[in-house]
């Protein structure tokens, strides 16, 4: 499109069409060119404007970009046109600071622009220019210059900006004020204090005394969470925080015995702030009620528990009043819904010894019973908890509630199970003379043999073996899981392999997960032939990727080197989950001879494949090895990247880190670099 | 399950394998900054699948033949099904009064007929709200009309069939029409059978073309603060989706904060009185 043209349409009362016709405005540098779109910069409609900003920023020499749109900061008619010339400014980034530096100086634009467009491209030439602006006779100049060095983060504008906070007018001192704290200074309390009784500076000299590290401000920051002021009120939370985590133990054990003896109204300041937007603030408003330790707040404390964004740091308040909730939340959860009592019980067992009372242990027994499953089985797990780490009290109310559960549906059967495995492996007898009573079967049986597995005992082999010939699959299979986690010896080996041709699908995997798990090595030809399904020539007619899966996975963890030819076999298998787990364990166990087969696990379909592949090399010494794991820091996939590069981490040669360095001159994920920045560190 | 000592990690890495297999599966994003979200609501399955890490869990999503049922349970846990009757009135006004007679005056073979899609209805308000509006017009006989309310999450539509809602649901439905077409029921109010008769409900994954497939060619779609729980790729794909099953001159509502700005240029934007919707041209 010629000039002309783009000039006439960008005078059309069409939005559209002026939109349209800055993309015809040619890109080869025309400086009348620039000047149209500078011109668009003031255009009544936002999106033409942000159009035109994004062509000027990207206009082929920022210099010349930079000196049009400070031109346009000395346009007093169009405001609109001034903003975007800033935001433009900002977006032109270095190269306009050393024209935006003599325009400071000569003043023939809005030099107050020229502050801000600083500020926002934050360039460290800027600090000695604006700190003297902080001198300037006019008092918005100085606002503006204390903001600016505020955005420009450097460290070394703070005596000036502290000098800045002994000036007469309330505009620089605020300005200043809040650039250290942005700047995260340490202002002396004695200069702070006098700025606390100015209602204008009183939130920004709270928040700063978060940063004095002064325990003598304690008794400010205290009475300033009963602020009338909102505002106030939410600076001395932030500060009070940032106190405790910048200062020693026995000052922030100051500040909680501080907060402990503050006096009502203060309590209610936080508790009121728990209701604020922010979550930042509701989250240290959550930290300063635990340190308080008060437990009237404990109810507004559980109502934090809802909100995902809170619940884990209101859960931390609630634990670090130790002993003293025990009693008021046994109170509280008859009163509360469903939801809310199970993650009260979650958090019980965080108590420590506290939980263990008989009364709090007794409740949550009754809560297993709970008509709502999310309750019961979060009793079910607490008194799991508490019985495993400090025991539960005596008396057979928690551990026959338990086993009661155990006949309820799904999540609170587990829960259940997992409970008494818990316990059982504390108070074994407690726990196994109510399962040998009622035996491995009926519908509980699956569930009693998760106790058995968890309670870890070699006596309790014979029961779940058989419960392995059992008629129930579902038993078959738990017996097998449980056998996984009790020890190996000849009998047990002999069952799982021949659980191996099991009818049953899960059958068969649990029996290859176990014997892996029990590193049976006699075991190693038969999970070989199922690992190799049908394709085997002799071999096991199993060609469930499940149970292939878990026998090849069992193959590694065994660690026997007849296992090389199946995983060699496999590694190249088109089924992703097979191969990824044969290039895995051939990257444990395998010689020198697999690398052929790592080589063309880089090129699998299957990017989980590829990252096994890569990681397997990375094990090798090989130079072409190295160079294959190099070659994968290109890959599309960032993942794969990223397992390059950890696979990397403990080569040593020049090439794989000359590799390393160029991909993180490209690498735009931020994950990726992190571990091509933890490889080039771990080698020095 | 609250975080703690309770809990597994879940790393970064993980976070965002599984979080790319979710947006892969629905469509829904979960921005690095809400790692929480995700690690805690799927927290609970590492046990109900006995899986000991999100590394395990990872693999069960890509692997296990029954990973179709844990994307489902995936769904149920991190979508946000929050919603009422009447919600943003102003446009609904706009389809009441001048979307529905523009449609109602359309020489039509066959006649007078409307088809409605509340695509992601979640518990249905919406859905029932359109029909309740089209009835209150009285520009076209119940059997004319049909609405189609969508959702990926099983659980939902479960309460829309049902169509029985506690009081929350109704914050902004006057009282006229609460006695109107509704009933009292154990549990809230339940939509009357004349309301229900209008309205189907369908699982059906919004970026996946073959459930798509199944809906009719339709006037207008309200799509209203769904797509914003979308990545960019998935909002194209979804609003493509639209406008292929919108007929032309159909009218696309979405909500209040959302737009096709640098999604698609197919629509043309409509000033109503009420509110700007899109039309299919």
């Amino acid at each position: 499109m010629e000039l002309d043209e783009v000039r006439r349409a960008l005078q059309s009362d069409d939005e559209e069409a002026r939109h349209a016709a800055l993309a015809g405005v040619p890109a080869d540098g025309a400086l009348e060119a620039l000047q149209l779109l500078v011109e668009a910069m003031g255009d009544e409609s936002w999106r033409v404007r942000k159009e035109a900003v994004s062509r000027v920023t990207a206009w082929p020499r920022p210099e010349e970009a930079a000196a049009g749109l400070i031109v346009a900061l000395g346009e007093d008619s169009n405001i609109a046109r001034r903003n975007a010339a800033v935001e433009a400014l900002g977006l032109v980034g270095r190269p306009a600071v050393p024209l935006l530096l003599d325009a400071l100086q000569v003043g023939v634009v809005s030099r107050k622009l020229v502050i801000d467009a600083l500020g926002v491209i934050g360039d460290a030439r800027a600090v000695g220019p604006l700190s003297a602006a902080l001198r300037d006779a006019d008092a918005n100049l100085r606002a503006a210059a204390a903001e600016a060095l505020g955005h420009l983060g450097r460290r070394e504008a703070v005596p000036a900006l502290q000098a800045a906070l002994a000036a007469g007018d309330l505009l620089t001192r605020l300005a200043a004020l809040e650039a250290l704290n942005r700047l995260g200074a340490s202002v002396p309390y004695h200069i702070l204090a006098p700025l606390l009784g100015e209602p204008v500076l009183r939130r920004a000299a709270l928040e700063a005394l978060g940063f004095a590290g002064d325990a003598g401000a304690l008794p400010d920051m205290i009475a300033a969470l009963a602020d009338r002021s909102r505002g106030a009120r939410e600076a001395a939370v932030t500060a009070l925080q940032a106190l405790h985590a910048m200062v020693s133990s026995e000052v922030s054990a100051l500040i909680e015995d501080h907060l402990h003896a503050a006096p009502a109204a203060a309590l209610d300041g936080l508790c009121a702030t728990l209701a604020s937007d922010s979550r930042a603030l509701r989250r240290s408003a959550a930290a300063l009620l635990g340190w308080a330790r008060r437990a009237e707040t404990l109810p507004a404390l559980c109502q934090l528990l809802r909100d995902e964004g809170t619940q884990d740091v209101a859960a931390d308040a609630m634990v670090a009043f130790g002993e003293r909730a025990a009693e008021p939340l046994q109170a509280l959860c008859p009163e509360l819904d469903p939801d809310l009592r199970a993650l009260i019980f979650e958090l019980l067992p965080r108590l420590g010894t506290a939980a263990a009372a008989p009364q709090l242990c007794e409740l949550l027994a009754r809560a297993t019973a709970d008509d709502e499953p999310e309750p019961a089985a979060a009793a079910a797990r607490a008194l799991g908890l508490i019985g495993q780490a400090v025991g539960l009290p005596r008396g057979p109310g928690p551990v026959a509630g338990l086993f009661q559960a155990l006949g309820r549906e799904g999540q609170v059967a587990s829960a259940a199970a997992a409970a008494l495995g818990a316990i059982g492996a504390r108070a074994y007898d407690e726990v196994h003379t109510l399962v040998a009573a009622h035996g491995l079967g009926g519908p509980i049986g699956p569930y009693l043999c998760r106790v058995l597995g968890a309670c870890g005992r070699a006596e309790d082999r014979r029961l779940l073996l058989g419960a392995l010939r059992d008629e129930s699959a579902v038993l078959r299979r738990a017996a097998a899981d449980a056998l996984s986690g009790l020890g190996g010896e000849p009998a047990v080996t002999e069952a799982l392999v021949f659980a191996l041709s099991d009818e049953s699908i899960s059958v068969r995997a649990a029996a290859a997960r176990a014997l892996g798990a029990l590193g049976a090595a006699a075991a190693a030809p038969a999970l070989a032939a199922v690992a190799l399904g049908s394709s085997h020539e002799g071999g096991d007619r199993d060609d469930e990727p499940p149970v292939r899966a878990a026998a090849l996975r069992a193959l590694g963890l065994i660690g026997d080197p007849a296992a090389l030819p199946a995983l060699r076999a496999l590694a190249t298998n088109a089924d992703g989950a097979l191969a990824s787990i044969a290039l895995e364990m051939l990257g444990r166990l395998g010689t020198a001879d697999d690398e052929p087969v790592l080589h063309a696990g880089l090129r699998h379909d299957d990017t989980e494949a590829v990252k096994a592949a890569a990681r397997a090399l990375g094990t090798r010494a090989s130079a072409t090895a190295r160079a294959a794991v190099c070659e994968a820091l290109g890959h599309p996939r960032w993942d794969v990247r990223r397992a390059a590069a950890e696979a990397l981490a403990s080569s040593t040669d020049a090439a794989s880190r000359a590799a390393l360095r160029a991909r993180l001159e490209v690498e735009a994920d931020e994950l990726v670099r992190q571990a091509i920045t933890q490889a080039l560190a771990q080698r020095g | 399950m609250l975080p703690g000592e309770l809990e597994v990690p879940m790393s970064m890495e993980e976070f965002r394998l599984i979080r790319d297999l979710i947006n892969a599966y629905c469509g829904i994003f979960f921005a690095d900054d809400l790692k929480f979200v995700v690690h805690r609501r799927l927290a609970p399955r590492l046990a109900a699948l006995c899986l000991e890490t999100f590394a395990d869990y990872h693999r069960h999503l890509r692997y296990d033949p029954g990973r179709r049922a844990e994307y489902e349970e995936i769904v149920e846990r991190v979508t946000t099904n929050e919603t009422y009757f009447f919600r943003e009135a102003y446009q609904l006004d706009a389809f009441r009064d001048e979307i529905l007679p523009e449609i109602a005056a359309r020489p039509r073979p066959g006649g007078r007929r409307l088809t409605v899609w509340s695509a992601g209805c979640a518990s249905g308000e919406e859905a029932y709200t359109v029909a309740i509006l089209v009835l209150e017009s009285g520009l076209f006989q119940p059997a004319q009309v049909h609405i189609f309310g969508n959702d990926i999450s099983r659980r939902v539509l479960q309460l829309a069939r049902k169509g029985i809602y506690g009081r929350a649901s109704f914050r902004q439905t006057d009282e006229r029409y609460l006695r109107r077409y509704f009933r009292e029921a154990p549990g809230g109010y339940q939509v009357r059978d004349e309301v229900r008769a209008m309205v189907s409900f369908g699982q059906i994954n919004l970026i996946d073309l073959d459930g798509v497939a199944l809906l009719p060619e339709v006037d207008v779609i309200f799509c209203r603060n769904v797509l914003i729980y979308f990545d960019a790729e998935s909002r194209k794909r979804a609003v493509g989706t639209f406008h292929s099953k919108l007929v032309h001159g159909g009218y696309l509502l979405l909500g209040h904060s959302e737009s096709l700005m640098n999604l698609s240029t197919a629509f043309e934007l409509c000033h109503l009185k009420n509110d700007l919707v899109y039309r299919k041209p």
